[in-house]
């Protein structure tokens, strides 16, 4: 299928490609959710409202081809809004003492997570103790394979400063996730791909 | 020399000299993960590397990650988001947006909106004019033969008028003949002024020649004179005479434009 002509389709209103729309970009975006906040329950609830700011705003996406773009900004601005929400009103914490003996663990195993593979949920718990900025560096660039200059674009900031920016927050990432001592997977008795 | 005491040698020269050369090192390890690093550059850092455990542990997690990250590139959701996003998206939008995305407009607008497109859809058809055109003439017999209509009779009552012309017409007859009279004699007017103007304008010229005539030909008079007597090189005399010719110009242009010629020539001659 076309994706120019689903998103005409879906400007239109036709629920069925709003639908086939969703189910192509939803690995996407709840991978650029999860990236963002590192947290499962939330990346999921902050996807939804992505698609849903998405939707709404439909009519403002002009040229089919720069759709992806289009998206990632939508879901990267509304990211960054969530984080300045949750910054300014944190999530209460406090927990009544008789509630405390019935509290179990609600860290989901690695059959429920979102992510199955242990590296991968390594390196995003890693990218949280990453600056603001080198995350987004790391997942635009890196895991998202946006090139250089929509990075530009979207972050304003000089294509040069992305790119020497995107080496150092890989060389702190590694030293991150190097300091949480090897992983599961036996990271460090891997081979050198050098 | 054992392995670890070459390294401690090694970092208490570099510790004297240069500082740790581990920063160096760990700002080449992208370049050297991507294989874009210089053949010189990529021995020095593998060299380091070799000795170095702290960066060979980096490097080792830059290796997998260059094949992990693009990975996590998607994340299955699993089978409820999909349903999720489409219940809140259901009634995400307010009933004008949804029209106006399903193509239709709402309100007084909206009904305007679809006898537009009503009416342009009509006209592009070949037979549309043909079929306006039956059905009015239909109406019209119909409204102007039908006994009782107001309209009977209006035909033929509309012929007699136009076959008896627009000074027959009950009221709009003598306005006409009215406006024409008074048309006429507006134009008759003004012919009139325009000639008036014109014998003024012929009087007053042949007015001003006539008050001027005897200054002008002073004027020549002069002239001659004055250069007639300049040839044969008496020269005050001459320049007498330009004097003269001089001082009847200016008794020319000031006659000329003297409004009341009650007497020509009478300017008094100071020379």
């Amino acid at each position: 299928m076309d994706p120019a002509e689903i998103l005409q389709r879906c400007q239109q209103g036709d629920e069925l490609a709003w639908e086939v729309l969703v189910r192509q970009h939803q690995g996407r975006i709840c991978a650029i959710a999860y990236g963002y906040v590192g947290e499962q329950d939330e990346a999921l609830d902050l996807a939804q409202d992505i698609f849903v700011r998405v939707f709404k705003s439909l009519d403002t996406c002009q040229d089919p081809a720069s759709f992806d773009f289009w998206l990632t900004r939508i879901a990267r601005n509304a990211c960054i809004d969530h984080l300045r929400r949750r910054k300014a009103r944190p999530p209460r914490q406090d927990v009544q003492a008789d509630e405390m003996t019935s509290l179990r663990d609600r860290n989901p195993g690695p059959e429920e997570h979102l992510v199955s593979s242990s590296r991968q949920r390594m390196v995003y718990q890693a990218m949280q103790h990453l600056s603001q900025i080198n995350r987004e560096i790391i997942l635009l660039k890196d895991i998202q394979g946006l090139p250089l200059d929509e990075i530009s674009d979207m972050l304003d900031l000089p294509v040069g400063t992305v790119k020497s920016r995107s080496s150092r927050a890989r060389v702190e990432l590694a030293k991150i996730i190097s300091g949480f001592g090897g992983g599961p997977d036996g990271m460090l008795g891997a081979e050198v791909v050098i | 020399m054992s392995r670890k005491r070459d390294n401690d040698f090694v970092k208490g020269v570099l510790g004297r000299t240069t500082g740790s050369a581990c920063d160096r090192a760990c700002s080449l390890l992208p370049a050297l993960t991507d294989g874009t690093l210089a053949d010189l550059d990529r021995k020095l850092a593998q060299s380091h590397l070799e000795h170095c455990s702290p960066c060979r542990h980096t490097a080792v997690v830059m290796g997998w990650m260059g094949a992990e990250l693009p990975a996590m590139a998607e994340i299955d959701p699993g089978p409820s988001f999909t349903a999720a996003v489409l219940e809140r998206t259901s009634g995400a939008l307010d009933p004008i947006t949804r029209a106006v995305r399903a193509g239709h407009s709402v309100g007084p607008a909206g009904l305007m909106d679809r006898l537009g497109r009503w009416w342009e859809e009509q006209i592009f058809k070949p037979r549309f004019a043909l079929q306006v055109a039956y059905v009015a003439t239909v109406f019209l017999v119909l409204i102007t033969s039908v006994p009782g209509s107001p309209l009977k009779g209006a035909p033929s009552k509309a012929l007699a008028v136009v076959q008896a012309g627009p000074t027959e017409l009950p009221l709009l007859g003598p306005a006409l003949m009215q406006v024409d009279t008074r048309v006429s004699e507006t134009l008759d007017a003004g012919w009139a002024e325009v000639d008036q103007a014109a014998d003024r304008f012929r009087q007053d010229l042949s007015g001003r020649a006539a008050r001027t005539s005897l200054s002008r030909a002073a004027v020549g008079t002069h002239l001659k004179a004055g250069w007639s007597v300049g040839r044969a090189g008496e020269l005050g005399p001459a320049g007498y005479e330009f004097l003269q010719a001089a001082r009847a110009t200016r008794n020319v242009i000031i006659l000329w434009w003297r409004a009341a010629p009650s007497a020509p020539d009478s300017i008094p001659n100071k020379g």
